[in-house]
């Protein structure tokens, strides 16, 4: 039984396990289940608990700190970054992300800048509609 | 050389056979109460079975503490914890003589009394019981020191058919020399030259099996 | 910031292999050198035959090399140390246990020669392996066994664990069972696993470095993530007659009509741009998995030695 449940990876493509873990704390500070300044986890007792190597865990921390999403502190852990500003620049990442991969398909279909905006438009509006 | 260790490893091999154990001290305590009855017939097939009793416990004992250690790949599960192959090799040739020498000791103890008790049996004739004894012990040793060296049943099954070719041999020499004869039917205790001969060939034997199966033993290097 | 994942030079070790070599009459292990680090997970992965068996007995002492050095917690192992076993857990298939006895019988017999046996934990590894202490051993299935043999290497807390194949041949739930108790030993930084397995996604998911053993020799001793990165699959469209370019490390892994598909074990960033200038067009180029690296290295090995051998 993992602790950390808050986290789930699929073991299906061990090669992207480092990625995985990257995403999954992306993810839990975006939507604010993890706060600034709250603990993760230690390498070794994520690795135990995901049973995925530690060295993946040590490189997903690493980026994860490269991004500024994380902080380690020397010889007490890792914490998540005591910004104010964390979980909408997180978000924010996201957002990029996905909106690049939108134009890219955009272009993909062949579609002009116009019709891409219109689509965006569409589904904003849609979301909002089903938010309500 | 690690005595904690060594115990707990004879006490191991000593528990787990501990059925035939048993098993061979009854059948052997039965047999001595066989031979010691005064119908000829019932008496012989007592001693046979003593003789047998002898020879069986110690092929079982070989191949089951020894021999199939190796095969039953438990060997592996032992040498995986902390004991030396010294340890190991103290500890299985000293449960080995060990669980053979209790039927033994039972069975010569038990005989050796009946010759003196029973109201039928002459006391002389228990001169003859440490000649065969020794001799059954002195096999057995020789079957233990081609065990260790070949690690083969099939090998220590040949030295024990050679064994009981050689026990026939053995008893016929025996009984046929005249002096002892004469004594077996005697009151008193006499010993005859030539079975004090045959028992210091057999303590000789003795002496060097042992001590040939704890350099062999303990010459070995790889633990499997 | 870079991020480094090489391990600070003053890494202890638990365990050492240097320059060593066995002979047998049809195998020959030559001129392993092996290093341990404390705290990580080392896989061993090789073809059957290989050594790989062998080159654990070693390191456990059960066999004696012809020549070179093992060491383990700083101090020679040899044929009679006893003190080293008593930190290692050794496990390997064709162990087997004393099939009259039951589990409780055998937990009673490792405890009275380990100090640091647990019996709670113990106790708990029952409970989550499914196992009845009292039933004797010939009743158990293969996967039962297996878990009974883990669990008495487990509940002593070997500082060392020196594991051959211990999944093998185990359904899904009992390899899981055993994957979790194996990644607890790595909660402890003290705490180092060997461990050899044909299941090459276990490998790449729980091991930090990989060893890699073909033919009685060691051919590739790396952190995981390095190793895997420095192999790629490149598929590419030819052109008639098209001759791969001499790259080093670079492998023909297939061929049909113009399509080729090659395999590099020295990854290197300007590569594809090298194959576009000798005429190939590229369709993608791929990571690989451990398994198909695996593949890949024993077929390219067996090559070699064709090759040398005529």
């Amino acid at each position: 039984m993992t602790n950390h449940s808050w986290i789930i990876i699929s073991q299906s493509d061990p090669r992207s396990l480092y990625l995985q873990v990257i995403d999954q704390i992306r993810r839990r500070v975006a939507v604010g289940d993890l706060a600034p300044g709250e603990e993760l986890p230690s390498i070794r007792q994520l690795a135990a608990d995901l049973q995925v190597s530690v060295i993946t865990i040590k490189r997903a921390y690493l980026e994860l700190e490269r991004e500024g999403v994380i902080v380690t502190r020397q010889g007490k852990g890792s914490v998540v970054a005591d910004r104010p500003d964390l979980q909408s620049s997180v978000q924010e990442r996201e957002l990029q992300a996905h909106l690049h991969q939108a134009a890219q398909l955009g272009l993909m279909l062949g579609l002009s800048k116009t019709e891409v905006q219109r689509r965006i438009v569409e589904a904003y509006d849609r979301v909002q509609r089903r938010n309500k | 050389m690690n005595a904690p260790i060594i115990q707990i490893l004879f006490l191991k091999d000593l528990f787990l056979s501990r059925r035939p154990l048993f098993a061979y001290f009854v059948a052997g305590l039965g047999s001595c109460v066989l031979a010691g009855i005064p119908q000829p017939t019932i008496a012989f097939i007592g001693f046979i079975l003593v003789v047998t009793v002898a020879i069986a416990s110690g092929i079982h004992l070989i191949g089951t503490l020894l021999l199939s250690e190796s095969t039953d790949q438990t060997r592996l599960f032992v040498m995986s914890l902390p004991v030396s192959l010294l340890d190991y090799s103290l500890a299985k040739i000293a449960v080995v003589l060990t669980t053979y020498l209790i039927p033994w000791l039972a069975m010569f103890a038990c005989s050796t009394i009946f010759a003196f008790v029973l109201p039928w049996a002459k006391p002389g004739s228990a001169v003859v019981l440490p000649a065969l004894f020794f001799f059954l012990l002195a096999s057995f040793m020789v079957q233990l020191v081609f065990a260790v060296v070949t690690e083969s049943v099939g090998w220590t099954i040949s030295v024990m058919v050679g064994g009981n070719v050689l026990l026939n041999v053995f008893l016929m020499m025996v009984f046929s020399d005249p002096e002892i004869a004469a004594v077996t039917k005697s009151d008193v205790l006499t010993w005859p030259p030539l079975i004090l001969q045959i028992l210091a060939v057999e303590i000789g034997v003795i002496a060097v099996s042992l001590l040939a199966v704890l350099l062999v033993q303990t010459r070995k290097r790889d633990l499997i | 910031m870079t991020a480094t994942l090489e391990l600070p030079t003053a890494t202890k070790l638990a365990a050492t292999l240097r320059g060593v070599s066995k002979s047998y009459r049809h195998f020959d292990l030559e001129n392993i050198d092996i290093d341990l680090p404390c705290g990580t997970v080392t896989g061993l992965i090789g073809p059957n035959g290989a050594g790989k068996s062998t080159t654990m007995r070693i390191l456990m002492g059960l066999v004696r090399p012809d020549s070179g050095t093992v060491s383990a917690f700083g101090q020679p192992v040899s044929s009679n140390q006893a003190n080293a076993k008593s930190q290692i857990g050794y496990f390997c298939d064709d162990m087997r246990l004393y099939k009259s006895e039951s589990i409780a019988w055998h937990m009673q017999f490792v405890r009275s020669l380990f100090p640091s046996w647990d019996d709670d934990y113990a106790a708990q590894l029952l409970d989550r392996f499914g196992l009845v202490a009292e039933q004797a051993v010939k009743g158990l299935s293969h996967g039962q066994r297996v878990k009974a043999m883990l669990l008495l290497v487990l509940a002593r807390h070997p500082k060392l664990l020196i594991l051959d194949e211990p999944t093998n041949g185990l359904d899904p739930v009992a390899k899981h069972e055993i994957l979790i108790e194996l990644m607890k030993v790595v909660e402890d930084e003290n705490r180092t696993i060997l461990y050899s397995s044909h299941n090459t996604q276990d490998v790449e998911q729980i091991c930090d470095s990989i060893i890699f053993i073909d033919r009685g020799r060691v051919i590739a001793a790396q952190n995981k993530d390095d190793y895997l990165e420095e192999w790629r699959r490149i598929k590419l469209h030819v052109p008639e007659a098209w001759q791969p370019p001499a790259i080093p490390g670079l492998n023909l892994e297939s061929s049909f009509r113009n399509l080729r598909v090659v395999s590099l074990n020295r990854f290197q960033e300007d590569i594809p741009a090298h194959l576009r200038s000798s005429g190939a067009s590229i369709e993608s180029v791929e990571r690989m998995t451990l398994e198909e690296i695996f593949v890949s290295s024993v077929m390219r090995g067996r090559e070699e030695a064709k090759e040398t051998n005529e």
